[in-house]
């Protein structure tokens, strides 16, 4: 299944047939069992998580989820190119709101990215910022904008394709 | 730590989602490269190379559970364990990615089989056109040389990853590469390349070692 960007440009994907040579122990248990690990790490930390969405066994991932709906496994070192050619912007933290991305880095290493599905405000100040986002072969989950795995390092960018966005 | 208990942090999901978050095969590696089981375990296979096979007839005694049973989560533990292969010894990782290959249907282990599988075809193709190599070479690294069951020994540099092939027949080491052709006595206990300074001490364990970096 090919993915177009706004630039009729086609993102690189594996093959669908390797997609269903590699998905053969992809089950949706397996997910679940992994998925809870994961929930279970971050309630050790005192984090939890909103809301589990999904446990599909279907190989999408954070890019996949976002930029192909749920249709595909697309590396990070894809995104770049999406970003660009679907004519995302930086923007502050202060100004997201639903519908925007967040990514996560760890070190200089883009590792995540995730779509903002909530942000409420107090005056100026952003109290509360949700996000939706795949955690790789794992499940896709509902959660705070901090609360990820350790693995995925901080949220540090914000992107966004609106025009004329409105600044809070 | 004994290899049982190895197995038993690897085999267990907590070591799985160590990877199986990750949407890149890069991170995966960047992964496998900081943590501390992986690193303790490769650093217990340099210490007795004879635990290398027990890896990986634990690699195939997996491959086979998994067919039986596949909501195991046995993709984390197999793909460490290729990388441990892969750091250690690169013939059985080599057979061991072939393994996990023709099983298939994993995620991030077939994906360090296929690097394990390049990084050979590479080691190949740069012995093959290593006569080509007539600069010589500042060599200021010191990297494991592997040999594997055939008897050819591999050379990795990190400089430049330069690669000289040498054959151990009779006790006699004879190195290959055109641009540091010489001859050693095996049962010395070294080898040494007179053109390029190089020179390394075999370790009984059939492993070299640099003793000089020039």
């Amino acid at each position: 299944m090919p993915v177009y960007l706004r630039s009729r440009n086609e993102v690189k994907q594996l093959d669908y047939s390797e997609y269903e040579r590699q998905r053969k122990f992809q089950t949706e248990k397996l997910v679940q069992v992994r998925t809870d690990e994961l929930l279970k790490d971050l309630a050790d930390d005192h984090k939890y998580i909103r809301k589990l969405r999904s446990v599909s066994p279907f190989m999408y991932n954070c890019v996949g989820m976002i930029f192909s709906s749920r249709r595909a496994w697309i590396e990070l070192d894809e995104l770049q190119q999406i970003l660009d050619e679907d004519d995302y912007n930086s923007i502050r933290f202060e100004d997201v709101c639903a519908g925007d991305i967040v990514i996560y880095t760890k070190g200089n290493s883009r590792r995540h990215v995730g779509l903002i599905t909530s942000v409420e405000r107090q005056g100026n100040e952003l109290r509360r910022v949700l996000v939706i986002s795949k955690w790789g072969a794992d499940g896709e989950i509902e959660h705070e904008l901090n609360v990820v795995p350790k693995g995925y390092g901080e949220p540090t960018e914000y992107w966004s394709e609106r025009v004329k966005y409105v600044a809070w | 730590m004994s290899l049982g208990k190895y197995f038993s942090i690897m085999e267990n999901v907590k070591f799985e989602v160590l990877f199986s978050i990750y949407s890149s095969f890069r991170h995966v590696l960047a992964e496998m490269a900081e943590n501390s089981t992986l690193q303790g375990l490769i650093d217990e296979l340099l210490a007795d190379p004879m635990l290398v096979s027990e890896i990986h007839a634990r690699i195939e005694h997996l491959l086979v559970e998994i067919q039986a049973n596949g909501d195991m989560p046995r993709d984390g533990c197999i793909a460490g364990y290729l990388y441990c292969l892969w750091k250690t010894d690169l013939a059985k990782a080599y057979d061991a990615s072939n393994e996990v290959l023709k099983v298939g249907g994993l995620w991030w282990s077939v994906q360090v089989a296929l690097k394990v599988r390049e990084y050979v075809d590479e080691i190949t193709d740069s012995i093959r056109t290593s006569s080509a190599i007539d600069e010589p070479t500042e060599y200021t690294m010191s990297d494991r040389i592997q040999l594997d069951t055939v008897g050819l020994l591999v050379v990795e540099l990190k400089a430049d990853a330069f690669v000289i092939r040498a054959e151990m027949k009779d006790r006699q080491l004879t190195l290959l590469n055109s641009a540091c052709q010489d001859s050693v006595e095996s049962d010395r206990n070294e080898a040494s390349v007179s053109d390029t300074t190089l020179q390394y001490s075999l370790a009984p364990t059939r492993k070299f070692v640099p003793a000089v970096a020039g």
